[in-house]
């Protein structure tokens, strides 16, 4: 146990034990003692002791971020459990996967080193989920994003999140180099970007669509030294944005009801101001874990969840999840910085756009800053396939900084 | 209003308090990690030539047989260990006969583990080579932590 000697690293993982059986044992009095909250609250906290124990021992490079998401999945599993128990029960099997999934994504990105050679695969990959989902999906609010096998069913969209990513990765860091039927590289991006976002477009999914874009436009912005290239794109979504809030209904409905929710208040505003509401009865320190009523906002424990969060724990509590966001990001931007490779490089780079970009559309969606559109707070939200996803994220990372490590010699000091 | 009510209300300000002292633990730890980037310039060479740092000793728990002094002066090069001929010598079981050594080289101040038993750690991290100290970096000798100082 020598690994451990180090005082510091436990503080912050205690509070965290702390903060799971504090908030369990007060879900299992306001749920009349139901046992099954103790077995939600057990299993969570052996998992994230399992999780980051093996992280300590086995020196998987970067200690904190995994303490941080595990944080924000402990916030997210007491309120999902406080909503419906239900999600509750579903969601610790989901993080349990998810666990699972990020030590296998960490040996598989770890241990092979061709990542960088496989755009095509990527694309095709990105292409195929969307094909399927297009011929084989359902609709549900609206958006035709889900795949059921029998009684599971996932969104695939997250899944092309990952790999549009390694796509635009293999790109930017210049490893691949060859034309493609004299194509090059950065307009076969641009093409590639373009038609996920047309198969997004069909499917009626415009959160991830802003999601796909901002990480593309980011990319070009840090990568790119011709600043005409950027103008470009900004300038042709600029003009897809006018025209699809001309044409589409849908998006219509959307900024109207972010420019004023109180017009149609029992009807389109009904969500937002919902959740406006929420957010105002929370307070500076939220009016207690069991003691709101996050159940009148539609949809509260998947996009909505940080209405909750700010209700019953207030103002504070909302502050600390946008906080814990900004560590997450600052270390995996280290991360990306430190990284030697230039494929790990813009890897991290682009899967930290991911998680900023995601918690930015909808937390300024639901405090009505930016037009809403429903899309996963990271590891908050109810949702299986997000879940996995950003755990994938995760371990992928985690290699980065495995590898990073190593390299300097064990520690984060420089060996000379 | 039900003691339940009651209850929940009191936690939500243990929560808040819980989850931004997480924030600030974790916070901290990075601050120790950033300060790596930096590193200081090679201003700790004094007018005699010679570079003097200092170890500042920290509160401790563990049951001591021989008192330890508030501070260790360090002139160019010091091995601290068990051993009565150490530059520092902490009479300590735990503390290896030669534990560490931390002397000055083109402008770092470096530390090196000498194979000791029960290890060194800087900011909580074990080391395995030698590595470049920075002021204000804690270092603990088997048990023993100490503050570097310029």
């Amino acid at each position: 146990m020598s690994k451990f000697t180090g005082l510091n690293y436990r503080r912050p993982a205690y509070l965290l034990m702390l903060m799971n059986l504090l908030g369990f044992f007060l879900l299992f009095m306001a749920n009349g003692y139901n046992p099954n909250i103790l077995y939600i609250g057990a299993g969570l906290l052996g998992l994230f002791i399992l999780i980051y124990t093996i992280i300590v021992l086995c020196n998987m490079g970067d200690k904190f971020i995994v303490l941080m998401a595990c944080m924000l999945i402990t916030i997210g599993v007491l309120l999902l459990c406080r909503i419906n128990i239900q999600y509750g029960i579903r969601q610790i099997v989901w993080v349990a996967l998810g666990g699972a999934a990020f030590f296998a994504s960490y040996a598989v990105y770890y241990n092979i080193r061709f990542w960088n050679k496989l755009w095509m695969l990527y694309l095709l990959g990105g292409i195929g989920l969307f094909l399927a989902t297009l011929i084989f999906g359902d609709t549900v609010n609206g958006s035709r994003n889900w795949i059921s096998l029998g009684s599971f069913s996932f969104q695939p969209a997250e899944i092309t999140k990952i790999l549009f990513i390694m796509f635009l990765a293999c790109n930017f860091s210049k490893s691949w180099t060859d034309p493609f039927y004299k194509i090059t590289p950065k307009w076969m991006t641009w093409l590639g970007t373009y038609l996920f976002i047309g198969f997004l477009v069909l499917q009626r999914d415009w959160g991830t669509i802003l999601v796909f874009f901002f990480i593309y436009i980011f990319m070009i912005y840090v990568y790119e030294k011709n600043l005409r290239f950027l103008a470009l794109n900004v300038g042709a979504a600029a003009i897809v944005a006018v025209l699809g809030y001309k044409f589409l209904y849908h998006i219509q409905v959307r900024v109207s009801s972010w420019l004023d929710p109180w017009a149609d208040i029992s009807n389109k505003g009904y969500q937002i101001t919902q959740s406006l509401f929420a957010i105002a009865s929370g307070g500076y320190f939220g009016r207690g874990i069991g003691n709101g009523s996050p159940s009148y906002i539609p949809e509260v424990h998947s996009d909505f969840i940080f209405a909750a969060v700010c209700e019953e724990m207030g103002v504070f509590g909302g502050a600390a999840i946008i906080l814990l966001f900004f560590l997450i990001a600052y270390r995996c931007f280290k991360i990306a910085i430190t990284a030697q490779d230039p494929f790990d490089k813009a890897v991290c780079l682009g899967l930290t756009l991911m998680f900023s970009v995601q918690t930015f559309i909808i937390v300024g969606g639901v405090i009505k800053m930016i037009p809403l559109t429903g899309i996963t707070l990271p590891f908050v939200s109810y949702g299986g396939t997000s879940i996995v996803v950003n755990f994938i994220s995760l371990g992928i990372i985690q290699a980065i900084s495995a590898k990073e490590e190593r390299r300097t010699g064990g520690d984060s000091h420089e060996s000379k | 209003m039900t003691f339940y009510n009651l209850l929940s209300s009191i936690l939500s300000y243990v929560f808040t308090v819980i989850i931004y002292l997480f924030i600030f633990g974790v916070i901290r730890l990075i601050y120790l990690d950033v300060k790596k980037m930096s590193r200081f310039e090679s201003d700790s060479v004094n007018v005699s030539g010679v570079a003097t740092a200092s170890l500042r000793t920290l509160p401790t728990k563990k049951a001591l047989e021989n008192p330890l002094k508030k501070r260790y002066m360090i002139y160019g090069e010091a091995i601290i260990g068990r051993n009565k001929s150490c530059d520092v010598s902490l009479r300590e079981k735990f503390v290896s006969a030669q534990h560490v050594r931390i002397w000055y080289e083109d402008g770092e101040w470096l530390l090196e583990d000498l194979g000791s038993r029960n290890g060194t750690t800087i900011n909580g991290q074990r080391i395995a080579h030698r590595v470049i100290l920075d002021p204000q970096d804690e270092i603990s000798v088997g048990g023993i932590r100490f503050v570097f100082e310029l």
